[in-house]
């Protein structure tokens, strides 16, 4: 038990170091910072793997710590003054991860955030499409909430884009303007920089999706604008989570898949048909798009503990 | 070998837990798709219980027994009445004729309308006849204990109709009992009649073919070899006579001649005056001549007799008698003159003489007249005889051939009679037996148990109305929690979802509402449905003490339901 508190408690130090450095880094404009030392992702890449571990292993205990303690129980361990570094952020109830960090769904993104980032060990940028296989299965809810989670780790550059053109659920999450947003950009109509909106968390920014006006979604993702942007966006930041339309209704997420590195499925439980979850798995599958993995969204508690109770039960 | 049983145990033992969680899951997370479907399908089911035709039932227990005396008179076979009256009783009791006879003088079913003659309209008539097949079908009879010669049985009648249930039951009972009793007496006058029948059949044929024999017999006489031909006598008296007559004719001939002779003489004087005791004297009837031809006539019409009224043969004694009689007669007659001489005294003067022998020569001559005036009548009747021989010789001679003939018919009348004979004496014992049995000495039937008012239905029962209708609610229930179990083909568990897509499952997220969205949910769980379910357990309680009620108290039903306000003051009064 001693380890263990000392673990959580050297944890919580390194925390608090991150956003503070993160405030400071956020007292510069974050487009200036991106595009003025163009190094940041080299800088984070630089960070060693262990310490990588290291700070994922404090946020899986904090994480544990907060599901045991189970909803309310888990945000009444708020850390109250000081160590709650977020400032004023009006957003969407629904960025439960901005609202109510301690809760136990943030600790759910947490589990998320860890096992993205285990997974790339070597600090590679990543460019992920969250997608689903119809629409409100909470996509555009699991991309702001996981941007935001992953921005609590404040050396990586986190960047939450809408390429949902028809929804533009994204801008309306964060309560930023839609437009000017990607379509602008891939119209030419304006820059990366221009469209880029920041948050207060200083390591997060949101690129909107824009106002396709007379091109369709499609053809400005197909054209090579796209693939240079998403290159460049990707150069930028250590981690880009692209919000896609579902695959049941559109073809988009094919070519956005294919410029992100991988692929996350947002299925929403007791709810979405299971063929149809099928189908559009083999349908990815099948354009060889490279699907990471799956999030559960909207399970009952008991389910979270089920899976907790089977992946890490012999942690314990 | 033990490591692999246990491990088969062990497989066996998660399975079934595993299909005992899934079930548990699916009850636990489906139920008010259950209880909602239940306690409104078995709340509809219990009030439309309601409306069920309930079905009342009454019963009556008699005996019926064969009457010994009449059994062991009639015979041992004759318990094929009584047999038969057990095997059709079913038949007796359901005929919708006997049914609708009763229900017409019940003037049942009620509020029929009619026509102004009083005839039913056809609706009425297909209502009563609808009723009657309802009580037919209804009613049923139960043996409770049987042998050859006695029953107890129970009549029982499931009708809707309580009211009238007993009375109906009732009548049909009385009826049924005294059609039983002239069963046998309709058995007894169906036979006779059947052989009255076939004797009238006999006898007509009879009597034709007798028609047909007596034609014969008057066409052609003596076509019967059996029966002494009437002819045959006729025959011999003609011949006899003819005989007679031809002796007779040469006996007169004779005589003639010789008076002939005799007259000549005596003009010629130079003969002797002969004698009348030696010429012609005069003659007279032979009395015992005539005596026996009268013994002649005496026999034969006796012979006729005997061999057509008393069917004598030519072998009986009386007849070979007659036969013996007639012909000593006929050698009698034969050798008996017809006439004889009559002796008188001769004058003895001259004049007396001559006057004599004058009175004497127109005496010859008168003489001489007669005796050709009898040769001639003699020859006549001779000439008719030898017709009527030759006319019976014909007559004869067709009855010969038409004898064959008769003969067939001759038979076919003796097999009639011989029939007829046959039912006239089947008759007799069954007049006997059924005179018997106009003294009521056939199948007694005794009350063991009269019809009794019925007050509460027999169907349906309270049990199966339950056991029915909450089956249905619970089935219905059931499959409606299957039934969305099943068309919901989302993923139910995380370990599901990684299973099927085959990917790693990276996190499951619980589901974010917004604190309205909590509220009415809350709401939703701990009032709403809680309140609905409430309310629809109490209208499945409702339903259930008024299907309860129904059947097991119609009486506090009907009060229920006729005045609601009693309703209340019942639940009340029950609480």
């Amino acid at each position: 038990m001693g380890r263990i508190a000392e673990a959580l408690k050297k944890a919580q130090l390194e925390r608090e170091h991150q956003i503070r450095v993160g405030l400071a880094e956020s007292t510069a404009p974050q487009a200036d910072r991106v595009s003025a030392t163009g190094e940041g992702p080299e800088e984070v890449c630089e960070i060693p793997s262990s310490r990588i571990s290291q700070i994922c292993s404090g946020l899986t205990r904090n994480r544990l710590t907060s599901i045991r303690g189970l909803g309310s129980a888990a945000t009444s361990r708020r850390p109250a003054g000081p160590a709650d570094p977020l400032p004023p952020w009006e957003v969407h109830p629904s960025l439960i991860c901005v609202n109510e960090r301690w809760s136990s769904i943030a600790e759910q993104y947490r589990a998320i955030r860890t096992w993205l980032l285990r997974r790339n060990t070597t600090g590679e940028h990543a460019c992920l499409a969250i997608t689903s296989s119809v629409q409100r299965e909470g996509k555009s809810v699991t991309t702001a909430n996981l941007a935001a989670i992953m921005a609590e780790v404040r050396h990586l550059n986190v960047l939450a884009v809408d390429c949902d053109f028809r929804g533009c659920s994204l801008s309306r999450l964060f309560m930023v303007p839609n437009s000017p947003g990607l379509a602008d950009v891939l119209t030419g109509r304006a820059t990366l920089a221009e469209t880029m909106v920041k948050t207060p968390l200083g390591n997060l920014a949101i690129l909107p999706a824009g106002q396709c006006q007379d091109r369709s979604p499609t053809e400005l993702l197909n054209s090579p604008m796209a693939a240079r942007v998403f290159d460049e966006i990707r150069e930028r930041h250590h981690y880009v989570l692209v919000d896609t339309p579902p695959v049941q209704r559109l073809s988009d997420v094919g070519v956005i898949g294919a410029l992100c590195s991988g692929i996350l499925m947002v299925v929403r439980m007791h709810r979405t048909p299971s063929n149809l979850v099928r189908q559009s798995l083999h349908w990815l599958q099948s354009n060889n798009l490279n699907v990471v993995g799956c999030i559960a969204a909207a399970c009952s508690p008991e389910d979270a503990r089920h899976l907790y109770s089977d992946s890490r039960n012999d942690d314990y | 070998m033990m490591n692999m049983q246990n491990h088969l145990e062990e497989f066996s033992v998660t399975d079934v837990r595993h299909t005992l969680g899934e079930v548990w899951r699916v009850v636990c997370s489906r139920r008010w798709y259950f209880v909602f479907p239940f306690c409104t399908v078995s709340t509809i089911a219990l009030l439309c219980s309601l409306w069920v035709p309930r079905q009342y039932a009454g019963s009556t227990v008699i005996k019926r027994e064969h009457d010994p005396v009449f059994a062991s008179m009639a015979g041992e076979n004759w318990t094929q009445p009584y047999n038969e009256i057990r095997q059709r009783m079913n038949q007796d009791l359901k005929d919708l004729s006997v049914i609708e006879q009763i229900l017409e003088d019940m003037k049942l079913p009620e509020g029929l309308e009619s026509f102004a003659n009083g005839e039913l309209t056809p609706m009425s008539i297909a209502a009563r006849q609808a009723f009657a097949a309802e009580i037919a079908a209804g009613l049923k009879t139960t043996p409770l204990e049987t042998s050859p010669q006695r029953d107890v049985i129970s009549i029982g009648l499931t009708l809707s109709d309580a009211e009238h249930l007993p009375d109906i039951l009732q009548r049909i009972r009385d009826r049924y009992i005294s059609t039983a009793r002239s069963k046998t007496t309709k058995v007894l006058r169906e036979v006779e009649q059947f052989f009255q029948s076939e004797s009238d059949r006999c006898r007509s044929q009879l009597a034709e073919v007798q028609k047909q024999l007596l034609e014969y017999e008057l066409q052609y006489p003596g076509i019967d070899p059996e029966v002494t031909d009437k002819s045959r006598a006729e025959d011999a008296a003609l011949v006899v006579e003819r005989i007679q007559l031809e002796r007779t004719i040469a006996d007169l001939t004779e005589k003639r001649k010789a008076a002939a002779d005799k007259a000549a003489g005596s003009f010629n004087a130079s003969q002797p005056m002969v004698r009348p005791e030696d010429s012609l004297q005069p003659t007279g009837p032979n009395p015992r001549y005539a005596e026996i031809q009268r013994e002649i006539e005496k026999v034969l019409r006796e012979i006729t007799d005997g061999r057509t009224v008393r069917f004598m043969t030519e072998q009986h004694p009386v007849i070979q008698r007659l036969r013996t009689r007639l012909k000593s007669l006929q050698e009698e007659l034969s050798q008996t003159p017809p006439e004889q001489v009559i002796t008188a005294k001769l004058p003895a003067s001259p004049e007396a003489a001559r006057e004599a022998e004058e009175a004497a020569a127109r005496d010859r001559e008168q003489r001489l007249a007669d005796a050709d005036a009898k040769i001639g009548a003699a020859r006549g009747r001779q000439s008719e005889i030898e017709a009527q021989l030759k006319k019976l010789e014909e007559h004869r001679a067709l009855a010969v051939e038409h004898r064959q003939d008769y003969l067939k018919v001759k038979r076919e009348a003796g097999r009639l009679e011989n029939e007829l004979n046959a039912w006239a004496q089947n008759l007799g014992p069954i007049r006997h037996v059924m005179t018997v049995e106009d003294r009521d000495r056939t199948i007694h039937f005794t009350m063991i148990e009269d019809v009794r008012q019925v007050e509460k239905p027999v169907l349906p029962s309270i049990r199966n109305l339950m056991i029915i209708c909450f089956g249905i609610g619970l089935a219905v229930g059931a499959l409606t929690m299957l039934f969305v179990e099943l068309v919901d083909r989302s993923y139910r568990t995380v370990k599901q979802l990684g299973t099927s897509l085959g990917i790693p499952v990276i996190e499951g997220i619980d589901e974010i509402v917004s604190q309205a969205v909590a509220r009415k949910r809350m709401i939703r769980k701990y009032f709403l449905v809680p309140a609905a379910a409430v309310a629809a357990v109490s209208a499945m309680f409702l339903a259930t003490t008024l299907a309860y009620l129904s059947v097991e108290s119609p009486g506090a039903y009907e009060a229920l339901r006729s005045t609601p306000a009693h309703a209340y003051q019942f639940v009340i009064g029950a609480k």
